[in-house]
């Protein structure tokens, strides 16, 4: 058996490793005060101008698109297995995959886009 | 504290049944009994023809497998007082085709274990005049991955495999593992190509189910991640440096 | 001629249900902690929609702010963190170990190698929130 015949797996898996670090250390925070305590007003909101200077800062836009790019993958990773498991539907495994990876491709291009043409 | 207990057993007659169903039995409640002494004193007392697996009564040999309330468990380590009132109910291992009762049909199980090349191999052909020298270090990396009984709970539990069977699943990949991380193996390569197919270990989704009802604490999840982990810097060494690779 | 088998007649082949996960507790928690990445893919697009917002001008960001106070997205919201909280806990109690094991051996208790990462989770938040609140 050549190495060929193995899965290419692996570089999906380690995006879903890594994603799985990022969005378990970052994710929660950034819901609790974007999601749920800055609109309650329970935190104040620093306003769209502050906030702006923070995004322009090239560090902000490299954490960010690490860290989203990162979750999309992640969440397409484990969301093409439970798919294929919870419905059983291990035979459109391909229709699964390419839809999956697909919207995770897309979702990526957008963050790159977004944080590149922040003004 | 009645001094009986219900136990409802799966029955099958391949040459009549469609399908297993299942019959109840009215056993002594002893307070020392596991619960295949109830299915000893039911083939004994009650019915002979019912049919399953057993051997040692201590558990090690792995033979008495069965589902138990729906989960997976070795019947002579299985306390019958614990399921006092009742009715307990014993069913064979999920996931395996049933031969007769609680006998379920082992083959494929077999091969995979075969299949990873569960033995040392030396890529030369050197004959040792005296044992290989392990320290307790070495020995440390693998050695939970040799209590390993082939009891089959493993793949009861999983439900990957009980949704494609072509999985090796739990027991086969911690045997691979257990020679993979051995320091006198140098085998780790053929492993790897049976392993990393689509159907090896990664169909693997970490339900973790295989490590909680194992009885020796194999932790045969801890294996495949681990083994992950190396096919992984395994896939990169070969795409990344072609010319390494043997 | 009769077709011989090893077991003849056939054995009983069972089929797994589609609803496997409903019948053992410890299935639906996986259940659970996989579906938790419908909301990570959810809120990642909530974040973008954020930087979108702060991008197009105070309007647009006002907008966006009101749209965060709808009882839907609230509710999301805290769907999103009860989950994402799950499963950060169950990775931290199931991955770290895997890497301690692969370059130390096993000379290291589990428990070990799951603490510094709630540590860890503590010092990232505190420092992001820190960013976001515009503290520093």
């Amino acid at each position: 058996m050549t190495a060929h015949s193995r899965s290419n797996r692996p570089l999906a898996w380690l995006l879903f490793g890594t994603g799985g670090f990022l969005v378990a250390f970052f994710f929660p925070i950034h819901i609790l005060l974007t999601g749920i305590l800055q609109p309650l007003g329970v935190l104040r909101d620093p306003g769209q101008a502050s906030l702006l200077t923070l995004l322009e800062s090239p560090l902000t836009r490299l954490y960010l698109a690490v860290l989203l790019i990162c979750a999309f993958w992640h969440a397409a990773y484990r969301l093409r297995d439970t798919i294929c498991d919870a419905l059983a539907m291990r035979q459109i495994d391909l229709v699964i995959v390419s839809l999956c990876y697909a919207g995770a491709t897309i979702a990526s291009v957008a963050t790159i886009v977004l944080l590149i043409r922040v003004p | 504290m009645s001094d009986t207990i219900i136990v409802e057993v799966a029955r099958f007659h391949p040459e009549r049944d469609a399908e297993p169903s299942y019959e109840s039995f009215e056993v002594p409640l002893r307070a020392d009994w596991m619960v295949l002494d109830a299915l000893t004193y039911i083939k004994d007392q009650l019915d002979g023809s019912l049919s399953f697996r057993w051997s040692c009564r201590m558990g090690i040999c792995g033979s008495c497998g069965m589902m138990v309330n729906g989960v997976p468990k070795l019947t002579c380590e299985t306390l019958l007082i614990n399921f006092a009132p009742g009715p307990v109910r014993i069913g064979p291992l999920d996931h395996f085709p049933v031969v007769k009762d609680l006998v379920i049909e082992m083959d494929e199980f077999m091969g995979k274990l075969q299949k990873v090349r569960p033995w040392i191999v030396r890529k030369d052909d050197y004959v040792p005049k005296r044992e290989f020298i392990q320290t307790p270090a070495q020995l440390d990396a693998f050695k939970q991955f040799t209590l390993c009984i082939n009891c089959m709970l493993c793949y009861a539990a999983c439900p990957v495999y009980g949704l494609d069977p072509s999985f090796t699943g739990p027991a086969a990949v911690a045997l691979a593992e257990r020679y993979n991380l051995d320091s006198r193996d140098q085998g780790s390569t053929e492993r790897t190509d049976i392993l990393s197919q689509h159907d090896g270990i990664w169909d693997c989704t970490v339900v973790g189910e295989c490590s909680e009802v194992c009885p020796k604490d194999v932790d045969p999840s801890l294996a495949i991640q681990q083994y992950k982990l190396t096919a992984t810097k395994d896939w990169f060494k070969t795409w990344l440096m072609p010319w390494g690779n043997k | 001629m009769p077709q011989y088998s090893t077991f003849q007649p056939k054995p009983y082949r069972p089929r797994m249900s589609p609803y496997w996960y409903l019948d053992r507790w410890p299935y639906l928690k996986f259940m659970v902690r996989e579906a938790s990445c419908i909301f990570v893919a959810y809120f990642a697009v909530v974040m973008l929609l954020q930087i979108h917002a702060i991008s197009a001008g105070p309007a647009a960001y006002v907008r966006f702010q009101a749209w965060m106070r709808c009882p839907l997205i609230l509710d999301l919201n805290a769907i999103a963190l009860v989950l994402i909280v799950f499963h950060a806990v169950t990775w931290f109690a199931l991955v770290p170990r895997v890497f301690v094991r692969q370059m130390m051996g096993s000379a290291i208790p589990d428990v070990v190698a799951m603490l510094p990462n709630y540590g860890a989770w503590f010092v990232a938040s505190a420092i992001v929130a820190a960013f976001i609140l515009r503290l520093i």
